[in-house]
């Protein structure tokens, strides 16, 4: 009998003894794992994309010729407009270069943008992540800021040889250092769990008590620069609501993110630059 | 050089849920703008715990286990070993009911996939900011994975009876038997 419930459970004691050499298992045996079993499914989700590309190229050859022309016509007056900002934007670095020249001042962090789509949007419970189509390849590097035209998209969590993994602002493990638009104090901004069929939210926190938002008049929360990872003024969204906080001392709110967030198909990363 | 059968059992059912994994990344990638998410971990399960013998099968979870966890922002292995545990207790449970039964069979898929998606929100509510939203984004999470599991369990049932077949290692000669 005694022989026979260990054959019962037998499978159970192999599988504890399993767990018990997981846990043994180096860190690093662990990390490689990890990775070559990431690295081998890549170019699957790599090659999904693709033709999900592909898919959008031949629904965009089923459409008219004269849409296809008042999409130039729309399209000539924006790269007008991109082109004079551009040389504004050429103008102003040349400027700044100068002033810092001459006061002595330390050069602002630079960045490199690298455009790059997204392969697969993973947008859980518990995380929202977008896993993109560049990776070590392209200079991407852990904790690069990642943004898009409405703002910050998030920051890249992971780099793998041709992809990486990139933490969207609406996830809860996203925590930044942010300030309102001509106040400098530093407020905390953390992504939150986002409800089905919503935009997506995230919360402040320490906000002092004499700013005031509400959804009739919201106040825009951008990157305040601190921590070093995103440059200052970036978007991070509106201020719908504020509240005094338990210990009375701060306020706490809630943060409408871009709608857009749900359906980016390609983002920038700013890769940072070495100082000179 | 020919692989054994019971490596090529295990090989097959790990492929077969590495497709599910990559559709139902898919369908997330397209239910993202609506945040929704499916999660079917329990129909990967179902069929390695009720039908294949139990080192077979626990090979086959435990692979496609680590497929998942590679993928996914936890520790390396969580994914691996509650296939792992879940696949144990099906072998150890199945000689009560009907296995080859592919009703049974979705039933078992349901109540498995109910259970490892609670063992997870369990192992990560400590880190929700927000206790109430996040017990409405999982209870839409769990009615929707249980929907496309329903829908979807015969078809996948299936799918991993043929391609066993089709690598010439079919389950007809043997009987499911419990441990």
């Amino acid at each position: 009998m005694p022989s026979r419930r260990f054959a019962q459970s037998k499978p159970f004691i192999t599988l504890g003894l399993l767990i018990l050499a997981w846990l043994i298992v180096p860190t690093v045996m662990k990390r490689f794992t990890r990775l070559a079993f990431y690295e081998l499914q890549a170019p699957v989700e790599v090659a999904a994309s693709y033709i999900r590309d592909l898919q959008d190229y031949w629904s965009l050859r089923t459409r008219s010729k004269n849409d296809l022309i008042a999409a130039y016509r729309d399209l000539g007056g924006v790269t007008a407009k991109y082109a004079h900002a551009a040389e504004e934007n050429a103008a102003l670095r040349q400027e700044i270069t100068r002033l810092e020249t001459l006061l002595r001042l330390p050069s602002f962090a630079n960045y490199r943008s690298e455009p790059a789509r997204v392969v697969r949007r993973d947008f859980s419970g518990w995380w929202q992540r977008l896993v993109i189509r560049k990776g070590r390849n392209a200079g991407i590097t852990v904790g690069s800021p990642v943004i898009f035209i409405g703002g910050v998209v998030g920051r890249v969590s992971e780099v793998h040889a041709y992809t990486s993994v990139v933490d969207l602002i609406s996830s809860p493990q996203v925590r930044l250092a942010a300030s309102f638009e001509e106040d400098d104090r530093p407020v905390s901004f953390q992504g939150g769990i986002n409800a089905p069929f919503t935009a997506p939210q995230g919360t402040v926190e320490f906000v002092p008590l004499d700013v005031f938002a509400s959804l009739a008049a919201p106040k825009t929360l951008y990157t305040s620069g601190l921590g070093g990872v995103f440059p200052r003024g970036l978007k991070l969204g509106d201020v719908v609501q504020l509240e005094p906080s338990t210990d009375g001392l701060f306020k706490t709110g809630r943060v409408s993110l871009d709608p857009r967030l749900n359906q980016l198909t390609a983002v920038t990363v700013l890769v940072p630059l070495p100082p000179p | 050089m020919t692989l054994s059968i019971t490596h090529r059992r295990t090989l097959v059912i790990a492929a077969c849920g590495y497709i599910l994994w990559q559709m139902t990344g898919q369908a997330n990638h397209y239910l993202a703008p609506a945040r929704l998410y499916i999660w079917l971990g329990g129909l990967l399960v179902a069929f390695a715990g009720l039908r294949l013998p139990a080192q077979e099968g626990f090979n086959a979870c435990f692979l496609i286990g680590l497929l998942v966890d590679a993928g996914s922002p936890v520790p390396f292995g969580t994914h691996a070993f509650l296939f792992g545990i879940a696949q144990l207790v099906l072998v150890r449970l199945r000689h009560r009911f009907a296995a080859d039964e592919t009703m049974v069979a979705v039933t078992v898929a349901l109540l498995t996939n109910l259970a490892l998606l609670l063992v997870l929100a369990f192992f990560r509510l400590g880190n929700a900011p927000d206790a109430s939203s996040t017990g409405l984004r999982l209870l839409m999470d769990l009615v929707i994975s249980q929907s496309v599991l329903a829908l979807l369990g015969p078809w996948y049932f299936a799918l991993q009876l043929r391609a066993l077949e089709y690598a010439g290692a079919g389950l007809r000669l043997e009987a499911a038997e419990p441990i």
